[in-house]
């Protein structure tokens, strides 16, 4: 005969609704986890789909994500022959507001070589681009719809592809063209700003055939570091393995929010505690007089600690399902990307279930105190 | 001539004092007591005479100071407790009735009964037959699957007595059980006691103040001030 469950069912409303505020505040502590999963994802995300062995990159810097990083275009076709090196791309990277539909939008332009490393993208809709000039592929999270033209700088751009999961380590969606497109975007300035700088006889903007970083692969056989320790004998460049480049940016730009959203969690796991703790403990004081008659009607204390576990366990164990099941539904409606990995759920449960037995604690100290005795009278 | 019932409940010399210097409350002085099967012996006395601190002795829930217990013929306690698990004692041994039935609330009336059972370590199939019959031979048994706060005050002390009954107590403790019943109903559940203690051979201990179930108890021991001032056994009739 279960106690627990036959007293859970007696008060099942009470239950039900006290497991669904749990699942709330474990929901918002699977949404942390799932946004710093979602930050890294963002954050590495066009690092790993760049698939680059080594990064060259402006000397003395950390770019072209932690930090900028300018150098010229040419520098890529001194690398792509290279000894050992099989391709180079140059790519060019810059955010970007520009209005659309009387707002700004706020986007991440991708500027890469036609048929180099850099410009591999997954169409999902439309295709991708042909021709050098004027078209772009858009991130679905832009909300541009595919033949839709858009103004970026001096010049109207078409919708010819959509991507997804394309996004920049700030959240912002990417927005794909060419090499040349983004240069101009990047580089070019507006004619009157052309006629003031030449009004004061000061050179407008210096060249523009720069980019951003190359993007280089390595034949099978050759090792990235003995490749990057020769680029990097030219002393005008700095050159950087992917693994450096993604531990680069996992420092530099989500450690600290890492460390913050990893610190609500924690703050969010010790408020759960303190409320599962106090639920337990009325729950138990609810029943201090059946507990009382159980005592003297001869019920060992395993079975009053037992009463009380599984009811504490069964609050967390449906309180962490509803709340998970909540945050997947939820998940695709927050403006930054929540990544949802099984092995972070698994752990958390594993959590829940350690958060649900310190927090009985109080629970069962304050049953096995109850006196038999109290049973007796009114 | 009737044969002398034989004892249940032994009970010699018995003292027990709460608190100490000013507050010292002396609420049982050498207390000589024995009960035999069939009988139901009531505690009376004022509030504070020592009753229900002498019920929780014999219940093994309050430890004496001084003197002996024997229960069913086994030593309980001599100037300590002589068995280490008392709560498997009183499981084993003593059946517990309480004013205001005390019936588990989120347990069915067969569900309160077997419980017992279950705890003595049988299986839910057969204490459940068990409580069936109990329930049945107290005549609630078409209330079984009713929980405790659909049953009227009758049929809940009803399911009461049952489950005091469930582990075939030598020993029957009831604290004030007639005192949120009507006469009539009173006297049923008194009656009930008596027949359960004579058919089961058990000692039945009713602490009361009920002045009308009086004439249904087969002896009356008077409590003053943590002693027994007189004991009244019922005429033979």
């Amino acid at each position: 005969m279960n106690l627990a469950w036959r007293d859970v069912r007696h008060g099942l409303g009470r239950f039900i609704l006290t497991c669904i505020g749990l699942s709330l505040l474990l929901g918002v502590v699977m949404g942390m986890v799932g946004i710093y999963r979602g930050l890294v994802s963002e954050a590495l995300g066009l690092v790993r789909s760049a698939g680059a062995d080594a990064w060259v990159v402006e000397a003395g810097k950390r770019g072209p994500f932690a930090e900028s990083s300018r150098l010229p275009r040419d520098t890529r076709d001194a690398i792509a022959v290279h000894a050992g090196v099989t391709a180079a791309g140059a790519v060019v990277y810059q955010t970007v507001e520009i209005p659309y539909r009387g707002t700004n939008l706020r986007v991440f332009i991708v500027g890469a070589q036609i048929g180099r490393p850099g410009s591999e993208v997954r169409i999902e809709e439309g295709r991708a681009i042909l021709n050098s000039r004027s078209e772009v592929v858009a991130d679905r999270k832009t909300g541009l719809a595919l033949g839709e033209r858009v103004r970026i700088g001096r010049d109207d751009f078409t919708v010819v592809g959509l991507t997804s999961n394309a996004t920049s380590s700030g959240g912002d969606p990417v927005l794909m063209m060419t090499l040349r497109d983004a240069q101009i975007v990047q580089w070019q300035f507006d004619p009157s700003a052309v006629r003031r700088e030449t009004a004061r006889d000061a050179p407008a903007g210096g060249s523009s055939d720069l980019v951003s970083a190359i993007i280089v692969r390595v034949r099978p056989d050759v090792l990235p570091e003995g490749v990057i320790g020769s680029i990097a004998r030219w002393k005008h460049l700095t050159a950087m393995t992917a693994a450096q480049q993604e531990e680069i940016l996992t420092r530099s730009v989500i450690e600290r929010a890492r460390r913050q959203l990893g610190l609500f969690a924690v703050i969010l796991l010790v408020v759960s505690t303190v409320v599962i703790g106090l639920i337990v403990y009325t729950m138990t004081m609810d029943k201090k007089k059946s507990i009382a008659t159980l005592k003297l009607i001869g019920a060992p204390d395993r079975v009053i600690v037992s009463l009380i576990l599984q009811q504490a366990l069964a609050m967390g164990l449906v309180g962490f399902a509803i709340g998970a099941a909540l945050i997947r539904l939820a998940k695709d409606y927050f403006p930054r990307r929540v990544v949802l990995e099984t092995s972070d759920t698994a752990i958390l449960l594993g959590i829940i279930v350690m958060v649900c037995l310190v927090a009985s604690i109080f629970g069962v100290r304050s049953a096995l105190r109850i006196d038999p005795a109290s049973a007796l009278g009114g | 001539m009737t044969a002398a019932p034989s004892p249940v409940v032994e009970i010699s010399r018995l003292s027990k004092t709460f608190g100490a210097g000013t507050t010292q409350v002396r609420a049982l002085i050498d207390i000589d007591l024995t009960i035999g099967t069939g009988e139901v012996v009531g505690l009376i006395g004022p509030s504070g005479s020592g009753k229900s601190t002498l019920l929780n002795c014999i219940g093994c829930i309050t430890e004496p100071d001084f003197g002996a217990i024997r229960l069913d013929g086994r030593q309980i306690f001599d100037g300590e407790w002589l068995i280490g698990d008392l709560r498997r004692l009183r499981l084993e041994t003593i059946g517990f009735i309480f004013q205001f039935h005390n019936l588990l609330p989120f347990l069915s009336a067969w569900e309160n009964v077997a419980i017992v059972r279950t705890l003595m370590g049988e299986g839910t199939d057969r204490a459940r037959i068990r409580a069936m019959e109990l329930l049945g031979y107290l005549q609630v048994d078409h209330r079984a699957d009713v929980l405790p706060s659909k049953l009227s005050g009758g049929e809940a002390q009803r399911v009461a007595i049952a489950r005091a009954l469930a582990n075939e107590p030598r020993i029957i403790l009831a604290d004030e059980p007639t005192a949120a019943l009507d006469s009539e109903r009173a006297a049923i559940v008194i009656d009930l006691m008596k027949q359960v203690a004579i058919e089961r051979e058990a000692a039945v201990i009713v602490v009361t103040h009920d002045e009308k179930i009086f004439s249904r108890l087969d002896r009356m021991v008077h409590l003053r001030d943590g002693r027994i001032v007189e004991v009244v056994a019922k005429a033979l009739s």
